[in-house]
């Protein structure tokens, strides 16, 4: 149906996606992570690993990559709970660099060398499936009670909490759960690429993936997703600026915070609300 | 209905109404939210700065995607950007020079060349859409690169999947042309040279103590760090430790104290030039003397130009000699060095090798267009060129092999200049 | 050896000791953190480099530069990234800041190349042997530079006009403005003072090990991060302390452990410190 480059291009565009929506299921409940890297590292590992040792199929061994994530979630998530905006991020950026690190020095992992000849099984049905479900998952998780949990805590936690929202729940719940989403995603992406290495999960993918929500948005589901589609194709599109690529990349960061620091799909754009309400042209309606 | 006639204006219905804005102002007003227009007068133009780098992103220089009719495409995947950019920056200036020349004497088959450029980064995960991108879109008749051992090792099978020839000019690791017989390479693989290194060395120093420092980060330097190993202990020659550094640390003063207290006959240097000229300065601050064994890593001569006196004395495996009295090497010294003012290091030399080899297997093959049957026959006239004399030693392909077989340079540096080490 | 590493440590740290210092003055006047500041670092070492290779002038004219380039990029900064996005969030500046440092380190990359530059050095390298440390001339210097530099920087801050107002603000900015401190230019100042600091690090540490690289400015930066969160954020002893400290921890986990973990041990110490005293070791418990 498409060509092999475009199916290419297709198919990172949709672990990019997961990877966002990830970042902003954390985000969700107010916990900003600068380390979501080495959760999709720790994905993406353990599903090769599994695979080349203990020749497992392919379903099997992304199940388990994403558990681990998830488990590394956990245990990440629970100890910074009481760690605000700022010093959280610092933390995950400390955990992605430890654990950068570690992997480097651990020859069973292949060390710097990394791991390749990873069997290549992701294809754009498993990824565009799994992408659609979350999708809709998260549809229905904007009005459901944990939705409104994940907003109140993000909001105001003091009040949430005393509102009798567990917080502790909802947060270690959001961290866990995006850990698992990203550890997925690496999964996915190391079955794709056949060759992983340290290098693949450092600090710069873990900012790569924050300004996929930053960009496209991270108040509503479908920013992150706008944000990856775009961030993906530039690299392919903007291939004749090739040396000055970063900077225009490190630029946007700047200008983007100067010009519209919610992104770029607020909450209005996507209210179907705000737009009949335009369009009928009632009273002081101003586009969304 | 005459009242209508009288209905006022809508923008005189009442004073306070504001006036009428029209769509795109309503557009920009709501959907850019610009904190600075509100903050007041500041910058204005930044905003302008901003829609002049737009104007420039979408109107400036582009790469010349021309069709395939009239040109021979000639796809360059490779790291312009990134850690290992400087040797990603010579190839395709070699491949720049021997490009010139070839158009300069007439094309190939009445053809010009033109080279595309497709920066990875140094990143597998680009590489892999540079390369896909270059068989699939593109239609290069030719893929030279990639630079790296990892970028190559990705590509490589996807090339070999297209039936697409691609030929490194400069990755060095172990098995990247193995059961793919459309990958081809010209640099020297590391396990090839290593034992020629440990050979002459021993001739030359006293050897009875090594001491080994790796880049614990850099896949290329932990494989060559085993590849030594192996050597040193196939010679009998004992390993007293091995010491890590990081690729990007600037303080070494650690790592050399430790070795000044080891105090070995040899220490031998596996990372890029960067970090290997670092550490030699450092050693010899601290008053260490010995010898260095290098890697493929020194054969930029930038690392000449940062480690100086330091170097001294140490010696590296080379597939490129650029002192070497043979005039056409003399004859392509000169052109780099009038075209981008710095002597030509290894990279340019095996990338200038590289096209000059290409050309010839396009030539025999007596194909200009990208198909993949075209392109297998240019497959099989490159594995049949046989001593082809290149600025980096006669080339020599055999059927079912990837790897160009040609001479190993011992070099060393002394009095500031390279010399063959005897 | 000990005595040997000890030395290193001493030097390695009082730079990371004038770059943690930067970091902390920003954050105790705005509670934000600049991740450029990695940049500035690198960039004060390359307009040095400019100054004597093209300018053609010593190293007391490119130390001085340095400085005062650094100083009126950390403005430019503050003015881009920090001032209109102050009251957004406190989230908004550091991803601002993010862009800005992968901006500056391509286009360093591009206008210097992306290699390593050498660094020209005109001090002969004299060895002095005092007891067992052998120490060299340069290292006096640089030594003699930094802790100058940080005694300067504490009577200016204790003891000056200026120095009170930067403190007051950073305990309230706020009653600050209220007290009639022009808040917004002693930010500038704040900002100017701090990547001055990280300006002379980045040339004393081309001077130190006679090269330079538009990569350098990432991990020191992350490193000075590192040193002010073990320090307590806006804390100044602790910055200094905190640096000096990284600085032998390293130094000594290369000597005496394996040398691979040694980023991992200062990130590593930097999460223990956040999870058990988040304020720091030197740091204020209410903040």
């Amino acid at each position: 149906m498409f060509d092999a480059y475009t199916s290419q291009v297709l198919t990172f565009i949709g672990i990019n996606s997961i990877l966002a929506l990830s970042l902003y299921i954390t985000a969700l409940a107010g916990q900003l992570s600068v380390g979501h890297a080495a959760f999709m590292g720790i994905g993406a590992y353990t599903s090769a690993l599994l695979m080349a040792k203990l020749g497992w199929p392919f379903f099997l061994t992304t199940a388990c990559g994403a558990v681990a994530g998830g488990f590394f979630g956990f245990c990440i998530g629970l100890p910074t709970l009481r760690l605000k905006d700022l010093y959280l991020a610092i933390a995950t950026l400390a955990f992605n660099i430890i654990w950068v690190v570690m992997v480097m020095n651990i020859e069973a992992f292949g060390g710097a060398l990394g791991i390749f000849n990873v069997p290549k099984v992701t294809n754009n049905w498993i990824v565009y499936l799994s992408l659609g479900v979350l999708l809709l998952s998260f549809y229905r998780l904007q009005d459901s009670r944990m939705g409104r949990a994940f907003r109140a805590i993000e909001e105001d936690e003091d009040a949430a909490r005393a509102m009798g929202v567990n917080a502790v729940y909802y947060k270690v719940y959001a961290f866990t759960l995006g850990a698992f989403l990203a550890a997925y995603a690496g999964a996915l992406y190391a079955h794709f690429v056949t060759f992983i290495s340290p290098h693949d999960f450092e600090v710069d993918r873990s900012i790569e993936i924050l300004l996929f929500v930053v960009l496209g948005g991270g108040q509503t589901f479908i920013g992150p997703v706008v944000g990856a589609v775009l961030l993906t194709l530039a690299p392919e599109v903007l291939r004749f600026l090739a040396e000055y690529r970063l900077l225009v990349y490190g630029l946007m960061f700047v200008v983007i915070m100067l010009i519209r620091h919610e992104g770029l799909i607020e909450e209005d754009t996507i209210s179907w609300k705000r737009w009949s309400r335009w369009l009928r042209r009632e009273g002081d309606a101003s586009p969304p | 209905m005459l009242a209508a006639l009288y209905k006022p204006k809508r923008s005189q219905r009442n004073p306070l109404c504001p006036p009428k804005k029209s769509l795109a102002a309503k557009l920009y007003g709501c959907w850019f939210n610009p904190i600075i227009r509100r903050e007041g007068k500041m910058k204005k133009g930044m905003v302008l700065g901003m829609c002049f780098l737009l104007a420039f992103c979408f109107t400036g220089p582009r790469v010349r995607v021309s069709s395939a009719a009239d040109e021979i495409l000639v796809g360059n995947a490779s790291s312009l950007t990134g850690t290992a950019a400087q040797y990603g920056i010579s190839t395709y200036e070699g491949l720049e020079v021997a490009m010139e020349e070839i158009n300069a004497a007439g094309g190939i088959l009445g053809k010009k060349i033109q080279i595309l450029k497709g920066d990875d980064s140094g990143d597998p995960r680009q590489a892999i859409n540079v390369v896909q991108k270059f068989i699939t879109k593109d239609k290069v008749l030719v893929i030279i690169g990639a630079e790296l051992t990892g970028t190559t090792r990705v590509t490589g099978p996807i090339s070999n999947q297209g039936q697409m020839v691609q030929f490194t000019a400069s990755a060095t690791g172990a098995g990247l042309t193995d059961n793919l017989p459309y990958v081809f390479r010209n640099a020297l693989p590391e396990a090839y040279a290593i034992p020629f290194v440990v050979d002459a060395a021993k001739k030359k120093f006293k050897m009875g103590s090594v001491v080994i420092l790796t880049s614990y980060n850099l896949d290329y330097s932990v494989d060559l760090t085993k590849i030594y190993e192996k050597a040193l202990s196939a010679s009998g020659i004992k390993v007293q430790d091995k010491i890590s550094y990081a690729e990007g640390d600037i303080d070494f003063s650690a790592q050399v104290s430790k070795i000044k207290a080891l105090k070995p006959e040899v220490v031998v240097m596996t990372g890029y030039y960067q970090e290997s000229a670092q550490l030699m300065i450092e050693m010899r601050k601290q008053g260490i003397n010995c010898p260095i064994l290098g890697s493929n890593g020194f054969n930029d001569p930038k690392i000449l130009d940062l480690a100086g006196k330091a170097m001294e004395g140490s010696a590296w495996a080379s597939g490129f000699f650029p002192d070497n009295p043979d005039p056409r090497v003399r004859k392509f010294v000169a052109k780099v060095q009038e075209k981008y003012k710095k002597k030509p290091n290894q990279f340019h030399a095996q990338a200038y090798d590289a096209l000059w080899i290409i050309a010839e297997a396009i030539k025999r093959a007596g194909v200009t267009e990208s198909t993949p049957e075209n392109r297998t026959k240019i497959r099989d006239a490159l594995s049949r060129i046989e001593k082809f004399p290149g600025v980096s030693g006669t080339h020599t392909f055999r059927a079912g092999k990837g790897d160009a077989e040609k001479s190993v340079f011992i070099l060393t540096l002394r009095d500031g200049k390279y010399a063959l080490l005897d | 050896m000990l005595a040997q590493q000890l030395v290193n440590g001493l030097t390695l740290g009082s730079t990371y000791a004038l770059v943690a210092l930067g970091f902390t003055l920003v954050f105790g006047i705005l509670g934000m953190i600049n991740f450029a500041h990695g940049e500035i670092f690198m960039l004060g070492a390359y307009m040095a480099l400019l100054l004597v290779t093209v300018g053609k002038l010593g190293i007391f004219w490119a130390l001085i530069g340095g400085m005062v380039g650094a100083a009126i990029l950390g403005m430019l900064i503050e003015r881009v990234s920090f001032r209109p996005l102050r009251k957004v969030s406190i989230l908004a500046p550091l991803i601002s800041t993010i862009g800005l440092s992968i901006f500056l380190r391509s286009l360093a990359q591009i206008v210097f190349g992306a290699e390593s530059t050498r660094f020209p050095v005109n001090i002969k390298t004299e060895f002095y042997q005092v007891g067992p440390f052998q120490i060299s001339l340069l290292q006096i210097i640089i030594l003699a530079i930094s802790f100058g530099l940080m005694s300067v920087f504490q009577v200016f801050i204790q003891k000056t006009k200026v120095g009170k107002a930067m403190r007051a603000t950073s305990e309230s900015l706020y009653t600050a403005g209220l007290l009639g401190i022009p808040v917004d230019r002693i930010i500038l100042l704040s900002f100017a003072v701090a990547s001055a600091l990280g300006g002379v690090a980045g040339v004393l540490v081309g001077l130190n090990f006679n090269a330079i690289s538009p990569l350098m400015g990432k991990m020191v930066g992350l490193k000075g991060l590192t040193i002010i969160i073990l320090g307590g954020m806006g804390n100044i002893t602790g910055a200094m302390v905190g640096g000096l400290f990284l600085g032998f921890v390293e130094v000594l986990s290369v000597g005496y452990l394996t040398s691979s973990y040694r980023d991992a041990v200062a990130f590593a110490l930097m999460f223990l410190v956040l999870l058990i005293r988040p304020t720091g070791l030197f740091g204020r418990v209410a903040k």
